[in-house]
């Protein structure tokens, strides 16, 4: 009779919170497509992004036990061994900041088993996918139940998600459906975690109006207002971890819709910033600059050497960011990073290019060779072996809209004039 | 007689047409208004006495801090120190003073809420009036918070409006966890406000006229909805700006990415009409998943005080200038440590890509290439077999050493400006490999943890013979998997390292004479 009445009394309790939970106002953040970018690349201010502003935003948004905070997949964009880093990296942060779900999406498939078995290591039973057929043999889960929600997470490009890990496509259809039955048999409103596009998102929430979210995929910013397809809203972070929607979901509707930069009024976590410094050394560990593929060149001379011919210019260059470009990413821990040091020293793809400060310091640096190419022979017979004109073009390798998004090529070439 | 020359002197001076700033505030706008009508009605006094409504050299600050603990006053003090020392340097025109006299902007803390804001127009009373809560929610406020929020609300007296670009001081975000510092584009505007105001002030002390009169941008810039465009094709945006008001328009579109190309501030003189552009270069920006959908947001910024922002989101579908097939793909060397890989090329039938060239670049190995066409699927896009149009390549690598990933690239040439060279990552495997080649255990404390990872060599059957390490604290397992020439090696930490860099390594035996012996780097931060 006792063990009856203690019975129901915690009957009782966990009916009591159930009820009290069901009344709470349930947070939900929306992140993805992160392609890398674990922090924003120190080039121009006021860059956006980065884990380490995430994770404080994440903590401040977040109320605990009301918190549904999904991670839309697309670690990263590549599947060499530094991406396999970033994204152990990006798994482990993930689960300091208490995620609900991430979705493996192709990219993050296409780093192969051994990587996925790494990701599940650091988050477990946090990675889901409904895209292939046996998602337990690959150390991943379906759904994850989070407050009203079944999280569910599935990709319009399942071939691609089996392909690389050695199983067979379930078509995004069915996917779907799974996960809707799934939810309406756990008495929970499935949320959808899709790696695919915004047409897929709307055509999905016409098909299943059950849906009561789906977060979808999208370059650029997220849009300013909330959109819905019925009564499923449809909701993207946007590319590259520089944007988290927050929303707020209570009695069945949700609300609060926001789309928040992640810019310099974060101040950065502390525990993620710990992991983003061992990420660092990591990378120094492994010495992955010095695995990088190079192409065989002509031999760089060094800007030093341009001096006897072209003064005024070298003088231009020595008061100038790009002479002190190495330097910088020296400070900022970064390099050894060959994603950060490419840009900022001469001919890194190039056997005759930057191997290491001490070993080649004449190319530390962005110089006058890192525009208009090898230029040694053209010091030794400056009248026999001309260098190619080059344009504007030059600049936009390193100054494109993901590391430089203040370039504009006018006001720039203004610091470097020369002739 | 020398009164009436100077009287005619004035007269004929011609008389100040204020310019404020683009981004500029409705408020201050209509300040100056009310200023200039004053000295068009020739009440100079009048006009004198409302110079309090426009930011002029000094700026009294009140600050009642009653109702903050005690514990909080100091640094709160600090941050609105800090805030105003931030405004003072980057205008260089006016000084912040705190001060009871006669204040322009009167801070004071109420118990709850977020940030409120009041304007004035009485004489008497301060132009603005800032209210603080010392608790937002359940929280209670911090110094950043209130170093962000009297830096907003200083901004918001010199005139700028709320700037909703990314990671301004002036866009007024909530969630800043950190102190705001002032960006360019925020200072510039204060300053040409105050240097205007200043014109202003100098003028009514002079007793000559200031013409009312401000600009009027007629604009109705839509969203911005496009495309599919093949990648790399700019696209050129332009927007019909007529100014219908009496003063200069000033306008400029602020891009929130630099795949925009925009004009400097653009000058237009009452009655004329011109348009702004922006050209956005695609080049950045291929299909995969998001099935090309780029979004982003255009800021047409204007001294029009009715409307100093608008944001033209635009919204393009880009389809890939080209695909390389396969993907992402490994390759595993023949015996003799030979590989030849074959990837495609494929471009929109109605863009072709000529192909001009193609190298190897990393491993030294040939690449040659020739047209081709046929079906071929292409999983990422999620595209079954379709008839393809482009080129062949054939990688042929040579010495690829036993247990080892390597990575290398085909560097293909183009006919395509935008997309001179493009290259293909290829991985390339032979023998047993690990994976991942080095294992982390992340960051650990005082419990134990377990890691996994695979030892493989794929259609070439091995034995692990035994799995040993060099450390005290991990413990190695092996077991085959499901996958015939597979292990699962396990590593078991116990958790008793000391703090600091954690490295050990796993020593895995075989029976395979060319690998007898596999070393796995093991690695972890101990706290």
């Amino acid at each position: 009779m006792k063990l009856v009445l203690v019975a129901g009394a915690v009957a009782a309790l966990v009916a009591g919170t159930t009820a009290l939970r069901g009344e709470a106002e349930q947070v939900v953040i929306l992140s993805g497509d992160t392609q890398g970018y674990l922090s924003p690349c120190g080039c121009s201010s006021p860059m956006i992004g980065g884990i380490r502003r995430k994770a404080a935003l994440v903590r401040k948004l977040s109320i605990s036990g009301n918190t549904t905070y999904l991670e839309n997949g697309g670690l990263v964009e590549a599947r060499g061994r530094q991406d396999a880093i970033k994204a152990e990296t990006l798994a482990e942060s993930f689960e300091a900041m208490g995620v609900t779900a991430i979705n493996v999406g192709p990219r993050d498939a296409g780093l192969g088993i051994g990587a996925i078995l790494q990701l599940s290591q650091f988050a477990p039973g946090k990675l889901i996918t409904l895209s292939i057929a046996n998602p337990e043999a690959h150390y991943l889960g379906t759904t994850v139940p989070s407050g009203p929600f079944l999280v569910g997470g599935a990709t319009e490009a399942p071939q691609a998600v089996a392909g690389s890990l050695g199983d067979s496509a379930v078509p995004l259809g069915r996917s779907v459906k799974d996960l809707v039955d799934a939810a309406e048999t756990a008495g929970l409103k499935p949320v959808l975690m899709l790696q695919g596009s915004h047409d897929t998102a709307a055509r999905l929430a016409h098909d299943f109006p059950d849906l009561a979210l789906i977060e979808y995929s999208a370059f650029g910013s997220p849009p300013l207002a909330i959109e819905t397809v019925g009564s499923t809203v449809l909701a993207t972070p946007g590319e590259s971890g520089k944007f988290v929607v927050a929303l707020t979901y209570r009695d069945g509707r949700f609300g609060g819709y926001r789309s928040i930069a992640l810019g310099p009024e974060l101040k950065d976590d502390p525990e993620v910033s710990r992991y983003y410094a061992a990420y660092l050394r990591r990378v120094k560990e492994e010495k992955l600059i010095d695995a990088l593929p190079r192409k065989a060149t002509a031999a760089y001379a060094g800007s030093w050497a341009c001096g006897s011919c072209h003064a005024s210019a070298t003088h231009i260059w020595k008061g100038s960011d790009h002479r002190f470009a190495f330097q910088t990413l020296r400070k900022q821990m970064h390099d050894a990073d060959p994603d950060c040091v490419s840009c900022h020293v001469v001919g890194l793809d190039s056997t005759k290019g930057f191997r290491s400060q001490a070993s080649t310091p004449q190319l530390a640096g962005v110089g006058c060779e890192s525009c208009h190419g090898p230029a040694l022979n053209h010091v030794k017979s400056p009248s026999r072996v001309k260098l190619p004109r080059i344009t504007q073009k030059a600049c936009l390798g390193c100054h494109n809209p993901l590391n430089s998004p203040n370039f504009e090529f006018n006001s720039y070439w203004r610091k470097i004039a020369h002739r | 007689m020398l009164i009436a020359v100077a009287a005619l002197a004035i007269q004929t001076v011609a008389p100040l047409r204020p310019t404020l700033s683009i981004g500029c505030s409705r408020e201050i706008g209509a300040a100056v208004e009310k200023i200039a009508k004053l000295t068009e009605a020739k009440d100079f006094k009048g006009a004198a006495a409302a110079l309090h409504l426009i930011p002029g050299r000094e700026t009294n600050v009140a600050w009642d801090d009653q109702s903050v603990p005690g514990g909080s006053r100091y640094d709160f003090g600090r941050s609105r120190d800090l805030a105003m020392a931030e405004w003072g340097t980057a205008v260089g025109l006016t000084q912040f003073v705190v001060s009871k006299t006669a204040p322009d902007i009167a801070f004071s803390f109420v118990p709850d809420g977020g940030m409120t804001l009041e304007w004035s127009d009485d004489l008497s009373k301060p132009r603005l009036t800032v209210k603080i809560g010392v608790k937002k929610g359940d929280a209670p406020v911090d110094p950043t918070t209130v170093h962000n929020d009297v830096a907003y609300a200083i901004g918001t007296y010199l005139g700028i409006t709320k700037l909703p670009l990314p990671g301004l001081l002036m866009s007024g975000v909530d969630d800043a966890t950190q102190i705001l510092r002032l960006s360019g584009i925020e200072a510039a505007i204060a300053r040409d406000n105050v240097t205007s105001c200043e014109k202003v002030a100098e003028q009514v002390g002079r007793s000559l006229p200031v013409s009312s009169g401000m600009p009027s941008m007629e604009a109705d810039p839509q969203p911005v909805k496009l495309g599919p465009i093949i990648q790399g094709m700019p696209i050129e945006l332009s927007f019909a700006i007529k100014n219908t008001g009496a003063g200069t328009l000033l306008f400029r579109i602020i891009p929130d990415c630099s795949c925009f190309s925009t004009q400097r501030t653009q000058v237009l003189q009452p009655d004329k009409s011109e348009d702004a552009k922006a050209r956005m270069d695609t080049t950045n920006f291929s299909g995969m998943v998001q099935n090309g959908l780029v979004r982003h947001n255009l800021y047409l910024l204007s001294n029009d005080p009715a409307h100093p922002v608008r944001q033209i989101p635009v919204e393009v579908k880009i389809t890939p200038r080209y695909r390389l097939l396969p993907d992402r793909q490994v390759v595993i060397a023949d015996d003799n440590g030979n590989v030849t890989y074959t990837a495609y090329l494929y471009a929109p039938a109605d863009h072709p890509l000529t192909v001009t060239s193609a190298e190897s670049q990393g491993l030294p190995g040939a690449v040659t290439f020739e047209p081709w066409s046929g079906i071929m699927a292409d999983p990422d896009l999620n595209e079954g077999p379709l008839p393809r149009k482009g080129y062949k390549f054939t990688l042929k690598l040579k010495g690829i050493p036993d247990g080892m990933q390597l990575a290398t690239n085909i560097l293909i040439g183009t006919d395509d400006p935008n997309f001179a060279q493009i290259s293909d990552q290829v991985f390339v495997q032979k023998g047993i490999i690990v994976l991942p080649p080095q294992v982390s255990l992340g960051e650990v404390g005082k419990a134990p943890r377990k890691r996994s990872f695979f030892v493989t060599r794929r259609g070439k059957p091995f034995s692990i013979l035994s799995a040993d390490v060099d450390s005290k604290h991990l413990d190695a397992t092996f077991e085959t998997t499901q996958t015939p020439g597979e292990f699962l090696v396990t590593v078991s930490y116990d958790g008793q390292a000391p703090k600091g860099d954690y490295h050990a390594t796993v020593t895995i035996t075989t029976d395979d004479p060319n690998q007898k012996t596999i070393k796995i780097p093991v690695t972890g931060t101990v706290r």
